[in-house]
């Protein structure tokens, strides 16, 4: 028995214990798979259990349809006001342009993001107007709105709320509105909701985990 | 003769003017502090002031209108949760109490400036006037500003 034969010997073994330990693993990950842990101290409320959205038929800025199969694709970011809203909606658009901008997200938003602002207001709330009105936030943020039985099929199960105030003597109206942010995985599947207040950094942080958490579990 | 009496008059009724003005002046009944106007879409038809009312004298200030030039009309409107809803009321007056300090920030009290005359962006001047129960007139001026 030479010396070489002994040392190849032993090689022999370690690339056997190698490949016995990588394909253990890949066999534990793969067959035996286990779902990924629940991610913890979101401020986020994760849904124990996805919901999927059925049917809803609104337009876009654009006055292109947008429906179920227009969330699909992407994460979507939902958030329901009106454009004479002076202060929630302003500050929960500002928030979404800063979560889009924010570094961690980069690689994200041109590709697998999508922000959504649904006016429930479609009488005052234009394509036109909310174009311009989502547009000064970041181009690529999408006004919706649509006939109202339209928005009450996408807001009901959602669990948003609105409702409108009697107008002034001006004619003018307040809408009351729900101030969650809504997140929707690219399945059309609701997953969290982000309520008030409403931090760039923890929406950014939640969403990140969130993410993580369902596609390692799909 | 007459010339010189009607000079003399408006004189003194200007130097009048000029001191009570002055009194006016150094000892406003409210201090207004870190006022904050966001920019606003273009088209927004609404904008909000955020800002620090400080009651400087010894009794109560009641706030019953407040004016702008740059728009038609300014309320002061409260936010709150109703029914698990964003709701805003509009206050008919503000009062604060003697050497109270209220704060008009998100999500609670602002005063909202509705209508703008044409669109305001950063660096805009808008000019608020505070009238007061007593007759008192507060004007402040202050830049749109982006926030973040």
């Amino acid at each position: 028995m030479s010396e070489t034969n002994q040392k190849s010997n032993s090689l022999l073994i370690i690339v056997v214990a190698a490949i016995s330990i990588g394909v253990g693993i890949w066999v534990s990950q793969t067959v035996f798979k286990t779902p990924a842990a629940v991610p913890k101290n979101l401020e986020a409320t994760l849904l124990d259990k996805s919901k999927p959205l059925t049917a809803f038929n609104l337009i876009d800025h654009n006055n292109d349809t947008f429906n179920l199969e227009s969330l699909k694709g992407k994460w979507s970011f939902l958030f329901f006001g009106f454009t004479h809203c002076p202060d929630v909606c302003p500050l929960a658009l500002k928030v979404m342009q800063n979560v889009w901008k924010s570094p961690e997200l980069k690689s994200l938003t041109e590709t697998n993001l999508k922000m959504i602002f649904v006016s429930v207001d479609p009488d005052r709330d234009k394509p036109k107007l909310l174009k311009s009105y989502v547009q000064y936030y970041n181009p690529k943020f999408i006004g919706v709105t649509g006939k109202s039985n339209e928005i009450d099929k996408l807001t009901n199960q959602i669990g948003i709320l609105y409702g409108f105030d009697e107008p002034d003597e001006n004619g003018d109206y307040n809408v009351m509105h729900s101030g969650q942010i809504i997140l929707i995985d690219p399945k059309g599947n609701m997953r969290a909701v982000f309520s008030p207040p409403l931090s760039p950094k923890s929406i950014t942080r939640d969403f990140i985990a969130i993410q993580k958490f369902v596609e390692d579990n799909s | 003769m007459n010339k010189i009496l009607i000079s003399l008059f408006i004189f003194i009724a200007s130097v009048n003017t000029a001191f009570a003005e002055t009194a006016n002046k150094t000892q406003p009944s409210l201090i207004f502090k870190n006022i904050v106007i966001p920019e606003a879409p273009p088209v927004a038809s609404v904008m909000v002031a955020y800002l620090n009312i400080t009651n400087n004298s010894n009794t109560k200030q009641t706030i019953t209108k407040i004016t702008s030039p740059q728009f038609k009309r300014v309320e002061i409107h409260e936010m709150s949760m109703s029914n698990g809803m964003m709701n805003m009321k509009k206050m008919k007056t503000l009062t604060i109490k003697a050497k109270q300090k209220i704060s008009l920030e998100p999500g609670g009290l602002h005063v909202m400036l509705i209508k703008p005359i044409k669109p305001l962006i950063k660096g805009n001047t808008v000019e608020l006037t505070f009238m007061l129960s007593s007759g008192e007139l507060n004007t402040i001026n202050t830049q749109v500003q982006i926030v973040d």
